[in-house]
């Protein structure tokens, strides 16, 4: 019996150190040669499987950068379709490696749960859906049948909002995006709580998406982005610097059509550094010189990746709003490559 | 035997789970009883003691708050000035808990040093302290100037790298600090000062006749300043995020210094109640009491306070909010949710 206890002691023992050890997650994605991201199911704009099985969306394109940087190649990563209840037991249980399914940061999340979050690579709000022309205050939603997605902060923060207002509401609360279209659809609700991206997706996916409106304000913030598990400080560095490159590129001007031309000609020592003429910032984040330049030839800049997947090249045709440069009026804002 | 090994197997499921435990950091500044801390020696408006021989600044403010949330003492802090030479070897090798000695962020700061960038405290920017008399509106006029900076810091870089763009020849006059710089400026070894705009400011202050100088309006870097830890430590790097995520926050719901007491009492908001401690206990995860950050306001006030009166309207450099304002209003302050 204390033989089983010292063996069931030393086992833990021996998987403590493992939990703080640093660089312990990177090193079994290199191993294994594919990045496993932590995706949503079937949301419009963020992650969606086209027809021809490829993954299209706003975290697919993020997810792939990260998977450009560490390995030069945006096909090695693999998309895991979660719904809510499964995506923190997916990221604990190493089922997945990064959970990039517009997960709203708060402290909560930071500190209850073993992970670790990022740093935003979208900043939206939380605000509701209702039919069109019936108002655009939350005097609007009196008495009305809220869709919310369960385990979703959202049903909590509809609730604190509603609340404080004084007003009163029942709760639809359903699994996924595509049954609060159905549910929206057939009348089971006449309004909808959410992300204001997630509504936008979401009424592009109604059989009327005239007949529906996304209310102008915005109750919540709502800063959304990659959660990785507690311990591996190396991944931590890849994913803040591959969003921060992304950012950076944008601010200076580098295209996926122009980064080779600025790589072979530009004399910025911004610009050099990032696309690995100069410096050593791949060699600190122990990916390629390239990394940067390989993701942004790839993918685009950050204002690419969302013209294309949410902007104008796309059916949503969200407004960038906060999402914008800090030059321009908006929060992105990347710390200096060097 | 089962029931004691069950026991300890019990005792160490909340390792596994990841949930708040203490770290080494946090262990020692709860057995001192004190946060130590690395400021800027003698900076106006970030870290100086002042002729009381009080500490008084924006990195101060910042580790008092820090002080409040973890131990319930403000005061309990020991300050230990560090040259720009000094700094990261203070912090690798232990000296310091947290460098809040205005430190640029940047990739091999956060990724290559042992160290880990936290969050942005300041947004400044390069820039140059010239003559008003000179005539000069730009970096292309600094053509033939002795220039003042001090060596090793991106501001050296930075002004390399600029006026190498501009093809401009200047001099380099290397000085360890505003002392120095004043005393240069003085005796005109230099008649130009490259430094952060903020930085410049209390130079431009500090100079015996400032009216006579000006800061060019052009930032020809991006700095973003903020707190660095030791990496590896994922509790206090917790704790410092959100000391400051609290601080701004607090401006954005309306809390202040003043009214913090009265808030927590009537307020019915639940962002406002949950910031406080009166309900949903924030604190726990970070193993913080629930009250942590109602100290720490009573204590320092929330972000703007702590801004107007080391650098903006309450004081004598009197900068404005500009990129440091809420991001409702312009600025990059942006708080991540308290929930």
């Amino acid at each position: 019996m204390i033989r089983r206890l010292a063996g069931a002691c030393l086992f833990l023992a021996l998987l403590l150190p493992g939990l703080a050890a640093a660089g312990q997650d990177l090193e079994r994605i290199r191993s294994k040669q594919y990045l496993s991201c932590g995706v949503a199911i079937a949301v419009p704009g963020f992650a969606m499987i086209g027809p021809d099985g490829i993954w299209r969306g706003f975290d697919i394109d993020f997810c792939r950068a990260i998977a450009t940087a560490l390995f030069g190649d945006p096909t090695k990563v693999r998309f895991v379709p979660l719904l809510n209840e499964e995506r923190w037991p997916a990221l604990r249980s190493q089922q997945i490696d990064i959970l990039l399914r517009q997960t709203s940061f708060s402290l909560g999340r930071d500190t209850a749960l073993g992970l670790r979050l990022v740093m935003p690579n979208y900043y939206d709000g939380h605000t509701f859906l209702l039919p069109a022309g019936a108002g655009t205050d939350l005097a609007a939603l009196a008495g009305r049948r809220i869709c919310l997605a369960r385990g979703s902060s959202n049903v909590a923060i509809t609730q604190e909002v509603l609340r404080a207002a004084d007003i009163s509401f029942t709760e639809v609360v359903v699994h996924r995006l595509a049954d609060m279209a159905t549910a929206l659809n057939n009348g089971q609700c006449d309004a909808a709580g959410y992300e204001g991206s997630a509504l936008a997706a979401l009424r592009s996916m109604l059989e009327r998406p005239e007949a529906f409106a996304v209310m102008p304000g915005r109750y919540s913030k709502e800063p959304a982005g990659p959660v990785i598990r507690v311990g591996d400080e190396e991944l931590f560095d890849l994913i803040r610097w591959v969003l921060m490159a992304l950012i950076e590129a944008e601010e200076l001007g580098i295209t996926a059509e122009n980064v080779e031309a600025m790589r072979r000609t530009s004399a910025s020592p911004a610009v050099r550094r990032l696309l690995g003429v100069e410096g050593e910032a791949g060699k600190a984040l122990r990916v390629s010189p390239l990394w940067a330049y390989t993701t942004i030839r790839t993918l685009g800049n950050w204002q690419e990746i969302f013209a294309r997947n949410l902007g104008e090249g796309s059916p949503l045709k969200l407004e960038r709003g906060a999402n914008r440069l800090w030059r321009d009026g908006g929060l992105l804002l990347a710390w200096p490559v060097r | 035997m089962r029931r004691l090994l069950a026991t300890m197997l019990l005792g160490l499921l909340p390792l596994l789970g990841g949930q708040a435990r203490a770290g080494q950091v946090f262990d020692n500044i709860k057995a001192r009883n004190s946060i130590t801390c690395g400021v800027n020696p003698g900076l106006h408006g970030f870290a100086r003691r002042d002729p009381d021989g009080v500490w008084r600044g924006l990195e101060v403010d910042f580790c008092h708050a820090l002080a409040a949330a973890v131990i319930g003492d403000p005061t309990r802090v020991r300050f230990v000035p560090l040259t720009a030479a000094q700094r990261f070897t203070a912090l690798q090798n232990g000296e310091v808990d947290v460098l809040v000695r205005n430190t640029s962020f940047n990739l091999t700061r956060d990724v290559d040093m042992g160290l880990r960038a936290v969050v942005p405290l300041f947004f400044d920017g390069h820039s140059f302290l010239v003559r008003t008399d000179s005539g000069i509106t730009s970096s292309r006029g600094l053509d033939g100037q002795s220039i003042c900076l001090i060596p090793g810091t991106t501001n050296e870089e930075t002004t390399r790298e600029v006026l190498r763009g501009n093809g401009v020849f200047f001099t380099v006059v290397p000085v360890s600090g505003l002392e120095e710089a004043v005393a240069a400026i003085g005796a005109d070894r230099c008649q130009v000062g490259a430094a952060d705009a903020s930085q410049l400011a209390v130079l431009r202050f500090t100079l015996p006749n400032p009216e006579n100088f000006r800061i060019l309006p052009q930032r020809y870097s991006r700095e973003v300043l903020g707190p660095l830890v030791r990496r590896g430590d994922e509790q206090w790097f917790q704790v410092v995020r959100w000391t400051a995520m609290a601080l701004v926050e607090a401006e954005e719901l309306g809390i202040t210094q003043a009214n913090a007491e009265p808030m927590l009492r009537d307020s019915k908001l639940p962002s406002i109640r949950r910031l406080l401690g009166a309900q949903d206990q924030m604190g726990k995860d970070l193993g913080l009491s629930p009250d942590w950050a109602y100290r720490m306001l009573r204590s320092v006030g929330n972000y703007g306070e702590i801004f107007d009166r080391n650098l903006g309207a309450g004081s004598p450099l009197k900068l404005e909010r500009g990129l440091n304002g809420q991001w409702s209003k312009g600025g990059l302050m942006y708080a991540w949710p308290l929930r």
